[in-house]
This record gives structure tokens, C-alpha cells and sequence, in this order.
């Protein structure tokens, strides 16, 4: 399977998945109009990782900004991953939030609820 | 006496992908560098994009500073059936009571969407949420097509 590079656009966050296991990341803003279409890239990674022979995975979200379409966009990503942790592979979470913003946490309580992986919530 | 100061004003016909991009990413610099409440921004994101669903002709984006307030406020023209289903996706937000506003977001995100569908249906739950319910919606008929206004402020007491 490949990397995943994307840089960080006007409205969209940087995004780099390694070529197999390791560590992902997202981050900056995400609020693209069309949030399905841009996280297809996202998506189609998690399908070729949960083929993987190696599926360990840590995925380090750090958005500052993301708009609704995202945020569903997000949980369809989350339960992915899920499914992959139910078929054997380890994957973990990381949702980075400013401690000075009480929504950013709570969107990642929102997102982790319900969710049948490890779900960290880290303040910087 | 109170004081208003104008965060941003657009103003036109046709508004771009490209140009609500620009704009929203103008503001995000402006209350990061002016030290806004990032919620502000938040409620933008979501009543901009709005505009760019519903709207067929010219359109308004105001975002207004008040003394302890903001106000988020966008008018546009819209079909009349869309604009009908948008008032009474508003009135079903509006009758439900707050505690439960939270869990209708979490189903929807949940749920499950048609093929080509251009958003999560989320957006005005979340103008509600993050308004702490000081928000409205507002169609007003015309011969052909309607005016869509949607406005939602943020106060010291709710939401800042």
C-alpha cells in the first residue's frame, strides 16, 4: 500500500499516512464544501490498510476548525478503523484539542462515544 | 450605547466555491489574530456554506460585532421548495427541546447518506447548539422565489 500525502489547503488540513503501519496524521483546518469527495483519498487508504498485512495504526488528529459534513466524515473514518480493530489490527486514536477550547474537546467526546477503540484525548 | 463594529460584509450574486473559501478563510485569520471567540467562526462555517446550497441569486454575509455579542446573519434568494424545506427543518430543530439536540447531531452523523448528497443535514443542529438556541430562520415569499434569512448570535451569557 502507499503513502498518503496531502498538503494543507486554504480549507482542508495536511494530511500524511504512512505506507503501511505507523503513525497518521491530520491536521489544521477541515471544512471543504464537499467533504465526501475530499476524504475519498482518506478513505480509500483505511480500505488498503485493512487489506494490510501490518495494520497497526496511530491516528493523530489535530484540527483547530471542521464544519458538520466533516464531522460525519470523521466518524465514518473512526468506524472504519473500528473494523479493522474487530478483524485484528491495532489501531489507536489521538484527538489533539487546545485546552483553551472546550468545544474542540467536546467534539472529541462526541466522536469517541459509542466507539469500540482507544480514543485519547490529548490537550496542548 | 452600544456599540456595533462590522467583522465582515459580502455582498453579491453567484457566490463561488473559490470566493466562500476566501472569505471564510479571511475571517478565520481575523478572529485568530483579533482574538474572536473560534465559535464565531464555527457558526460562519456552516451558515456560509449554507448560502452556497441554497442560494440561486444575490446574497448577503454579515458578521457584526456588538458590545458583549455577535451577530452571524446571511440572506439569499432561494427556490421556493428548497427554501420551504429548509423552514421546516428549522421548525423541527426549534420544537425540540435543548437536551435532545445534541443526541439528533450524534444520529445524524450516524446515519447513513443517499449517494450525492451535499451535506450531513447537521448544520443547522449545530447553529442551534452552538448559538446556544439564539438563532432563526426566516423565509420571505416573492412572486418567483424566496428570501432565505438565517441569523444566529453568540452572548457572553451562552456561548462565549
Amino acid at each position: 500500500m502507499n503513502e498518503l500525502r496531502i498538503p494543507q489547503g486554504t480549507s482542508t488540513p495536511r494530511v500524511q499516512f504512512p505506507a503501511g503501519a505507523g503513525t497518521a496524521w491530520l491536521e489544521g483546518a477541515c471544512y471543504p464544501e464537499d467533504a465526501f469527495t475530499w476524504f475519498r483519498p482518506v478513505f480509500q487508504w483505511v480500505e488498503d490498510f485493512r487489506k494490510s498485512p501490518q495494520r497497526q495504526l496511530e491516528l493523530n488528529i489535530k484540527l483547530d476548525y471542521f464544519n458538520t459534513s466533516s464531522s460525519k466524515c470523521l466518524l465514518d473514518l473512526f468506524q472504519h478503523l473500528q473494523d479493522c480493530r474487530a478483524e485484528g489490527g491495532e489501531v489507536e486514536v489521538r484527538w489533539h484539542y487546545c485546552e483553551d477550547d472546550p468545544d474542540l474537546r467536546e467534539s472529541g467526546e462526541e466522536l469517541a462515544d459509542g466507539l469500540r477503540i482507544p480514543f485519547q484525548l490529548v490537550a496542548y | 450605547m452600544s456599540k456595533e463594529t462590522r467583522l465582515l460584509e459580502w455582498e453579491g450574486e453567484g457566490l463561488s466555491c473559490e470566493a466562500a473559501t476566501l472569505i471564510l478563510a479571511g475571517l478565520k485569520d481575523q478572529i485568530e489574530r483579533d482574538g474572536h471567540p473560534r465559535r464565531l467562526f464555527r457558526i460562519a462555517v456552516e451558515m456560509v456554506q449554507n448560502v452556497r446550497l441554497h442560494s440561486i441569486g444575490p446574497a448577503q454575509i454579515l458578521i457584526l460585532q456588538h458590545t458583549g455579542s455577535y451577530t452571524v446573519r446571511t440572506e439569499n434568494l432561494s427556490d421556493p421548495d428548497a427554501a420551504i424545506r429548509l423552514l421546516e427543518h428549522a421548525n423541527w430543530i426549534n420544537a425540540m427541546p435543548e437536551e435532545e439536540v445534541t443526541a439528533a447531531i450524534q444520529k445524524r452523523r450516524q446515519a447513513h447518506l443517499p449517494p450525492g448528497s451535499r451535506g450531513a443535514g447537521i448544520g443547522l443542529l449545530e447553529i442551534r447548539r452552538l448559538s446556544a438556541s439564539n438563532w432563526a430562520c426566516k423565509v420571505i415569499p416573492g412572486p418567483d422565489q424566496y428570501r432565505l434569512v438565517l441569523s444566529a448570535t453568540l452572548t457572553h451569557n451562552s456561548a462565549l
